[in-house]
């Protein structure tokens, strides 16, 4: 965990805000340095994305093999929200099968709704650090914007209906 | 006005200088005592919604107190009381903007008021070919009632465009006039540039062009915070908004010119704008009833004539006058923090009360949830404005909006919190 690489921590106050808000270390920290902002050179499947509320932009690539993710390049341009989820996305997924990209998503989004608690049978690690925006719905849309894409691109891939963003 | 003027007789929230006492204003406004997360808070939002002074509070509580009743039925006491209470409002609404209160038709908002002439009026006298002109600094509420319309009937939308200092291109405003112009609907000040248009004049030559074009001014902006006389707009019609005007929510207004509102078929058919009704038809009733069908938002009325009363005591122009003052100091601490982009004029003058920027480093929600978290509420987004985002280049800003309650210290936090939240969000690589 980066929960104590505070770099940039230059007053006691901004730090006790950020603890209380939004804004964990490890949430800034993926948005300071986003993971995953490598265009891949033969993605599996691609999609973009904008949250027409505010402009968000998000491009989603996917490398798939053997029913499991390979690679993913998240570039997102917005918010410190939906910069830090799509960074997140991208260090998480690799490895996953396809299934259990589709359970972790769920389980996200789950989570950052407030329609559940993190506390399932996914540990959701460094992405529970988004949870700030369980109360505050004007801003969800920005940190769930990586992972609806996600279910699109993998409802494409997999022949499942394409739900709307947002 | 008599609440709030000390015993010598001298009103004060009002300075020697023709200024306003703004720490004397700040007692009216009960909201202004909230703490936000233990900070005070500063209000820089009033562009969307302005806070409500204690005597506009006071009218809705004595309203239902003590007279609540129907009006405009009833024989009894009540509704007596009722009905000379709301028509008494629409004369003090008026007198605001210096019409006859028969000019004065009761809507929701100005939004409402902008469809009623899209329905009342547009549907009835619009057609195929037809031009409605319009600016690219409209408000959604300014556009899509005329698109709604527009492809019911064939008619066709054209914008002004604006110019990068956030004025109306005059240029190519004389280039777009022409006979076929049957709708001029434009904003009197833009609610994300600030931007005040030279209505005035631009009505003078639609009118040039077409004379018989509907001219309609959306005041949402204007009407809070700078005098506005009707007559010297020269327009058909004049929409706004309560709530933005120190009012209630649920109450705005849409002022017209007498020839105008009488070739104007009701919006709404239901109680209060008939005269008679039979199974087989109904004779409408006169202006401005014939607009108001149902039980009006008498409260709301009540509420908005005390809003207007209490600018009215304060002076437009001390209002002015404190709006531009305040901006320009908000400008001017902009420029010495340096690293934002600050769209529309840059002068108090030419603006309505507020400064729109997007910051180099911080994205404008950030910004936003940053500021809130030290107490400070600014708006955060597209405004309802959309096209003219698309036209700045930009998805979102962010935008401080001022009344007659905000201080230069207000600004100081302000401009100390976008500081600050660089140092958080700001050191991306």
């Amino acid at each position: 965990m980066r929960e104590n690489s505070s770099a940039a921590d230059p007053d006691p106050a901004d730090r006790e805000i950020r603890q209380r808000e939004l804004w964990r270390d490890v949430l800034l920290d993926h948005f300071r340095d986003p993971r995953g902002r490598t265009p891949l050179a033969q993605p599996s499947c691609r999609r973009e994305v904008r949250n027409p509320l505010c402009g968000d932009r998000l491009v989603l690539e996917l490398t798939l093999a053997e029913d499991r993710v390979r690679e993913v390049s998240a570039r997102a341009r917005g918010c410190s929200l939906s910069v830090a989820s799509a960074s997140m996305l991208a260090e998480r997924l690799p490895g996953l099968t396809i299934g259990e990209v589709r359970d972790l998503s769920r389980t996200v989004q789950a989570y950052l709704t407030a329609s559940a608690d993190p506390a399932g049978e996914i540990d959701l690690g460094e992405i529970e650090a988004l949870g700030g925006v369980r109360r505050l719905a004007a801003r969800r849309p920005c940190a769930l914007l990586p992972w609806r894409c996600l279910d699109t691109l993998l409802g494409e891939d997999a022949g499942v209906s394409n739900e709307p963003l947002r | 006005m008599s609440a709030g003027i000390s015993p010598a007789g001298r009103d004060p929230r009002l300075d020697a200088g023709g200024g306003l006492d703004v720490e004397a204003i700040r007692r009216d406004f009960p909201i202004l005592q909230r703490r936000i997360g233990g900070k005070a808070l500063v209000y820089l939002d009033s562009a969307a919604t302005s806070q409500k002074p204690r005597v506009v509070i006071d009218t809705l509580v004595d309203y239902y107190e003590r007279l609540n009743a129907n009006v405009h039925r009833g024989a009894h006491t009540l509704a007596e009381e009722a009905t000379e209470a709301y028509e008494n409002a629409r004369a003090t609404v008026g007198r605001l903007v210096g019409v006859d209160p028969s000019q004065v038709v009761w809507t929701r908002s100005t939004t409402e008021s902008l469809n009623l002439l899209a329905y009342a009026w547009a549907r009835r006298h619009l057609r195929a070919g037809d031009v409605v002109l319009l600016t690219e600094m409209e408000h959604h509420s300014n556009i899509v009632p005329w698109q709604i319309l527009a492809r019911e009937v064939g008619a066709r939308l054209q914008y002004v465009p604006f110019e990068p200092s956030g004025q109306l291109c005059q240029e190519s405003f004389r280039t777009l006039l022409s006979e076929r112009i049957r709708i001029f609907s434009v904003v009197h000040a833009s609610n994300v540039l600030g931007t005040v248009n030279p209505v005035r004049e631009m009505i003078a030559q639609v009118r040039q062009a077409a004379p018989d074009a509907l001219c309609v001014v959306d005041g949402a902006q204007s009407v809070p915070h700078m005098p506005v006389d009707f007559e010297h707009l020269g327009c058909d019609f004049l929409a706004f908004s309560g709530h933005k005007l120190y009012g209630p929510m649920g109450a705005g207004v849409l002022v017209g010119r007498h020839q105008r509102l009488e070739e104007m078929e009701p919006f709404h058919g239901g109680g209060e704008m008939i005269e008679s009704v039979s199974f087989e038809q109904t004779t409408f009733a006169a202006p401005p009833h014939r607009f108001e069908a149902g039980t009006p938002n008498v409260a709301g009325a009540l509420g908005l004539a005390a809003a207007a009363e209490y600018l009215m005591s304060l002076g437009m122009d001390r209002v002015r006058r404190h709006s531009v003052e305040l901006t320009d100091y908000a400008l001017e601490r902009l420029r010495e923090l340096g690293g934002v982009t600050v769209y529309g004029p840059f002068r108090g003058e030419l603006k309505s009360g507020l400064v729109t920027f997007v910051d180099r480093d911080v994205h404008a929600h950030d910004l936003a949830a940053y500021l809130d978290s030290l107490g400070v509420a600014i708006r955060a987004g597209h405004h309802c404005a959309q096209p003219l985002h698309k036209r700045l280049g930009i998805a979102s800003s962010a935008r401080a909006s001022f009344g007659v309650y905000n201080t230069r210290e207000e600004v100081d936090v302000l401009i100390e919190g976008i500081a600050r939240a660089r140092k958080l969000f700001g050191s991306r690589s």
